[in-house]
């Protein structure tokens, strides 16, 4: 056997050289032109029939990222059809005086029942002609909603236990089709005035309406639901409006069929709640803010779903942007252009009081 | 023709068992009875499996049916290129044509457009699912020990399954029955300990390697220099304190027992282990108002901690006999295990009135066991025929998750413990009948035709499929034969992974009721010449088909969600082809090899997009030189340089801008997977021994290299950025410059 002492000897001279060697272990970076990028724009079409009494469609123009200096190709000329079950319809330009219906927007007024399918044209001098169809999805099915207040076991700073609003929707899927949900909780309130008016004003109307911003926040670990995948949160304006995947604002859950297409199936979530309350005045009176409850349970069309779940995708997707992920696109079902053309059906619940 | 046929839908599997345990116990019979038969007959007999498996490994380039196979043996590895001065089986396999590397450094091996977990590596037999140490820096196999390597690309005997792109098979070294021998090696960042021998002088004999890494020592001891450097400053009275370490092991342990040169019994074992560490210490500090408007500060620790565990165990025991004139047999019941842990902690400090300590802690430890029996056999008395046959049984216990999770907050105290234990489990029955002939159809033409019929059974599922193997051989005189081959492949066993990095802590599925087995088919062919002044030439094209692939579509963290695996990955396909160049020259000093490959790799996910797109690893040109020369018998050198068209990542196209609506999406839009290629990558690696004795009589071998001599900095990733115009370009991260290494090997 070999002497191990010869080793260490050789090893103290050789220690000096792997302390440098891994010191020279050390990263850089440095910039490459990327080749082979489009040099042309694109039409990016929007649209969500059946949301809302109005079907807007907006056109916007990329710009290829590989030609920066471009500009934008304007569309306010761009040529805009739309027909509806295959009679085309005239399509209205929005003014901007409407917040639902940008500047520069087509759009057409009226109701789009369930089944009502949707194909829109459109094109512009100096950019390839797009086109999407869609259907409007069938209503909500039955289902039964309740709303409750939750007593929480914790206490906030005042010494108030903490309490919730709880949500549960249970219905019955289709299953011989491939479906996609969405559901919004919106909070109204109405001002009861019992003070002296020469004394406090006190603004706002004094009928129910709707909270907005407000919605509260809905902790993605308390929602209990049917489906096998995780739901998704978006923030929705009826219309056209459709928001960074943020839990914010006008937050609506949407979720999918997997694991019970067919079956009986639920979801059940926890939202800020507010107990209706007094403010006092002193002797000069006090208002009371009385709160209700409206939810808005949706149908998705498959390609308005595909577009959200790969908007939410992209947004989390930071190993993609390390190339060390499966490319992470933006779903489109516009042909020749970006965006989506995707239906949603509303179903509105009827008042639900505050809880006590 | 799929190949896979969704036959039967089973309830229950125990009609499946009931085969498989007929099978396991037959054979079990057959072999018993076969050895019991041969009894105590001792004669020396040629042409013994063992014999044949010797045989087998000599390079025959121009004489083997096969199309894809590169045999390497024990010499090529200790007397070649060596990567850090230290000889690895997966870096060599990556410098053939028709292999791409993926990440730099690390141990991928994409075959023909494969995904990269679609390869068989068996380590005397036993399949393992990790072979990577260091996140692939270096491989599992020891080189201390391995005495040859067959690597296939294409044209897969009917012996293996499994898998779908490539086969590894590596077999190690029996002990010297005679004499006593070894090795120690010190190099850069490891260590290495070989010891082999008789225990029973011409009967028993045993051969045992470790290997370990020591970057604990320099890691350990930099990081306190670091901490300890580090200055406080007025804004940073406390700081920051890091800590990292890494190290691994492994044990190749074999016995040998001759009852006679036929009828041999070996004991294997191996075990492998990694273990990563990184942890930080964060200094918090707190105001708190005290009496008279003063500020009093207080500080405390916040603390992170990251742990990686990995590994792998496989036992087995193989019995090799010619029970009978012409009839040879080799029977191996094994058990393979893999495991990945990983664990993440975070204790927050908070002041209230005291320390105050919020903790998380949550770890996950991922299994996959297999348990299983092989059964091959050779007779070859018929003349002009050799037939082989057989069969393989895999039981799988796959443990993806076992999940622990905690947090406490208050001051040390479970005040609020919230304990979430999860845990998932499969099983699943995999088996293979296969039977095959080598036909010596004439004198310029040779043909290997067979089958393998593949089942698996999961719980409620089983899936079964026909794999025909065939390969022709067409002589052209005594150096030059033409070949053809046309394989199909199935895999059952899908690797869990959000990312394209191949980190050991991926898990392991089985296909499911939903999620399909994995299907290939291969054509491959070509010329195969040994020409004059000791050159060989090689010319080899191919064309493949993979079906029912998967990739993850969903959040991308770096660990998908196991419990809704099957909705987050979709299915899709891929297509291959190319053609591959390979001459060599090997002469009294001086050996050249070089190859080329050029390929094509496209996949088609219709969920990502409507239309064919290239593969992450679609290098079109690959070009690998590998050259060594000796100067004298102690001095010689190797160069290799390895070049390769730029992987592909994918990059956005189009951007919308600011709308100057309420509207908002990504401004910037992918349009088209893997649009984009990265810049070409290239190094070159250099290489001296000086070969000596000791004082002892002992061979002693000093090995000095340098990895990527010309610091050609080669991206590993990239990301995209936008300068102050506006302009997007590629931003690249390279992190592998010069890297010089030493190893000292002395030989006894």
């Amino acid at each position: 056997m070999y002497c191990f002492n010869n080793i260490l000897r050789a090893g103290g001279n050789i220690l000096p050289a792997m302390l440098v060697s891994m010191l020279m272990l050390t990263s850089c970076e440095y910039e490459f032109d990327v080749k082979g990028l489009e040099q042309e724009g694109r039409l990016f079409m929007l649209s969500i029939p059946g949301g809302a009494d109005t079907t807007v469609v907006q056109l916007m123009s990329t710009v290829p990222i590989g030609n920066q200096a471009q500009e934008a190709v304007p569309v306010d000329d761009a040529e805009v059809e739309m027909k509806i079950d295959g009679r085309p319809v005239s399509l209205l330009v929005g003014d901007g005086s409407d917040e639902d219906i940008p500047e520069g927007a087509r759009y057409v007024v009226g109701h789009l029942a369930p089944g009502t399918e949707v194909g829109i044209d459109a094109s512009v001098d100096g950019l390839d002609p797009v086109s999407a169809v869609t259907s409007v999805p069938p209503e909500f099915p039955e289902h039964e909603i309740s709303v409750e207040k939750v007593e929480l076991p914790e206490f906030d700073s005042n010494g108030i236990r903490k309490r919730q609003l709880s949500v549960t929707v249970s219905f019955t899927d289709d299953g011989q089709t491939e479906d996609y949900y969405g559901i919004q909780v919106c909070r109204w309130y109405a001002i009861d005035r019992h003070y002296d008016p020469d004394r406090v004003q006190v603004p706002g109307e004094d009928e129910y309406r709707f909270m907005e911003p407000y919605l509260g926040e809905i902790t993605p670990g308390d929602i209990e639901i049917s489906s096998r995948n995780a739901p998704l949160t978006l923030s929705y304006t009826r219309g056209n409006g459709i928001y960074s995947p943020s839990p914010d604002k006008r937050t609506m859950l949407i979720w999918d069929d997997a694991g019970f297409n067919g079956g009986e199936a639920s979801i059940e979530f926890s939202t800020d709640y507010t107990a209706d309350y007094d403010y006092s005045f002193g002797d000069a009176g006090y208002v009371s803010y009385l709160y209700r409850y409206k939810v808005y349970l949706y149908r998705l069309s498959p390609e308005l779903y595909r577009f959200v779940k790969s908007n939410w995708i992209a947004w989390d997707s930071q190993l993609v942007y390390l190339g060390l992920a499966s490319p992470s696109f933006v779903y489109t079902n516009v042909s020749g252009g970006l965006g989506v053309c995707g239906g949603i059906s509303c179903t509105e619940s009827p008042w639900f009081d505050n809880p006590e | 023709m799929t190949g896979m046929q969704d036959q039967v839908y089973m309830k229950d599997s125990m009609w499946f068992g009931k085969i498989f345990r007929v099978l396991f116990w037959g054979s079990c019979m057959v072999g018993v009875c076969c050895h019991a038969a041969y009894g105590q007959e001792a004669a020396e007999r040629r042409d013994t499996l063992a014999g044949a498996r010797i045989t087998s490994r000599y390079d025959r380039n121009v004489s083997s049916t096969q199309t894809g196979l590169t045999r390497i043996d024990s010499r090529r590895f200790n007397s070649g290129y060596a990567f850090m001065s230290s000889p690895d089986v997966i870096k060599t396999l990556q410098m053939l044509p028709g292999v791409a590397s993926g990440t730099e450094l690390l141990s991928g091996l994409y075959v023909h457009g494969g995904t990269g977990s679609d390869n068989l590596f068996l380590l005397d037999g036993v399949p393992l699912y990790q072979v990577s140490h260091i996140a692939g820096l270096f491989s599992s196999f020891n080189t201390d020990v391995v005495e040859s390597v067959d690597f296939y690309r294409s044209g897969f005997p009917s012996r293996y399954g499994g898998r779908l792109s490539s086969v590894v098979d590596v077999r190690t070294r029996d002990g010297d029955f005679e004499d006593y021998h070894g090795l120690f090696s010190i190099g850069l960042i490891d260590g290495r300990f070989q010891y082999d021998g008789p225990i029973v002088r011409g009967r028993t004999s045993f051969n045992v390697a470790v290997r370990t890494s020591w970057m604990d020592a320099v890691l350990l001891p930099a990081f306190a220099i670091a901490n300890a450097a580090a200055k406080p400053t007025a804004y940073k009275p406390y700081p920051d304190k890091t800590s990292a370490g890494y190290t691994f092991y492994d044990l190749n342990f074999r016995i040998t027992h001759r009852f006679s040169m036929d009828n041999i019994l070996r004991f294997n074992l191996y075990n492998g282990m990694d273990a990563l560490r990184y942890k930080q210490i964060v200094m918090d500090q707190a105001y708190i108002s005290g009496h008279g408007g003063s500020q009093e500060k207080h500080y405390g620790p916040d603390m992170s901690r990251i742990r990686l565990n990995w590994g792998n165990l496989a036992v087995s025991a193989d019995w090799t006999a010619e029970p009978t004139d012409g009839l040879h047999s080799d029977i191996v019941l094994y058990h393979s295990m893999n495991y990945g842990k990983t664990g993440f902690t975070v204790r927050e400090w908070s002041w209230n009135d005291g320390d105050v300590y919020g903790t998380y802690d949550d770890s996950n430890t991922s299994w996959i066991h297999d348990t299983g029996l092989k059964a091959d056999f050779i007779y070859d008395a018929v003349p002009r025929n050799r037939f082989r046959f057989g069969m393989s049984y895999q039981y799988h216990y796959y443990a993806p998750r076992s999940e622990y999770s905690v947090q406490m907050t208050g001051n040390g105290v479970e005040d609020t413990p919230e304990t979430d234990l999860t845990s998932m489990h499969y099983h699943s029955h995999e088996a293979g009948l296969y039977a095959g002939d080598e036909i010596n159809v004439a004198r310029w033409m040779d043909a290997e035709v067979g089958f393998r019929y593949a089942l698996f059974g999961t719980s409620g599922k089983t899936w079964h499929g026909f794999e025909p193997r065939v390969s022709v051989k067409f002589l052209c005189g005594p150096s030059v034969s033409f070949r053809l081959s046309y394989v199909e492949m199935n895999q059952f066993n899908h690797s869990i992974a959000a990312a394209y990095v191949d980190l050991p802590t991926n898990t392991w599925m089985p296909s499911t009721d939903r999620i399909r087995p994995m299907h290939s088919r291969q054509f491959a062919g070509g010329v195969y010449a040994e020409l004059p002044m000791n050159i060989h030439l090689s010319v080899e094209g191919f064309y493949r088909t993979l079906d029912h692939i998967y990739e993850y579509n969903g959040i991308n963290g770096l660990f998908p969600p196991l419990d809704t695996w099957e909705d987050s990955f979709v299915e899709g396909h891929g297509l291959a082809w190319g053609g591959e160049v390979e001459a060599g020259y090997s002469g009294e000093r001086l050996e050249v090899t070089a190859a080329y490959t050029l390929s094509w790799n496209f996949r088609k996910f219709e969920e990502f997009y409507y239309d064919w797109y290239p593969d992450r690893n679609d290098n079109r040109h690959r070009v690998n030189i590998m050259t060594t020369y000796r100067f004298s018998p102690k001095i010689d050198v190797y160069c290799a340089w390895n070049y390769h068209s730029g992987s592909r990542m994918t990059f956005p196209t189009q951007s919308l801008g600011d709308t100057g609506h309420d509207n908002y999406f990504p401004q910037e839009f992918y349009t088209a997977p893997n649009n984009i290629k990265l810049p070409d990558y290239h190094r070159l690696d250099l290489g001296i021994n000086f070969r000596g004795k000791t004082r002892r009589g002992y061979e002693k071998i000093w090995n000095i290299s340098i990895y990527n001599a010309y610091c050609r900095m080669n991206a590993v990733f990239a990301t995209v950025e936008k300068d102050s115009d506006g302009r997007l370009y590629g931003k690249a991260g390279a992190m592998f410059p010069v890297i010089p290494s030493f190893s000292y090997t002395v030989k006894f």
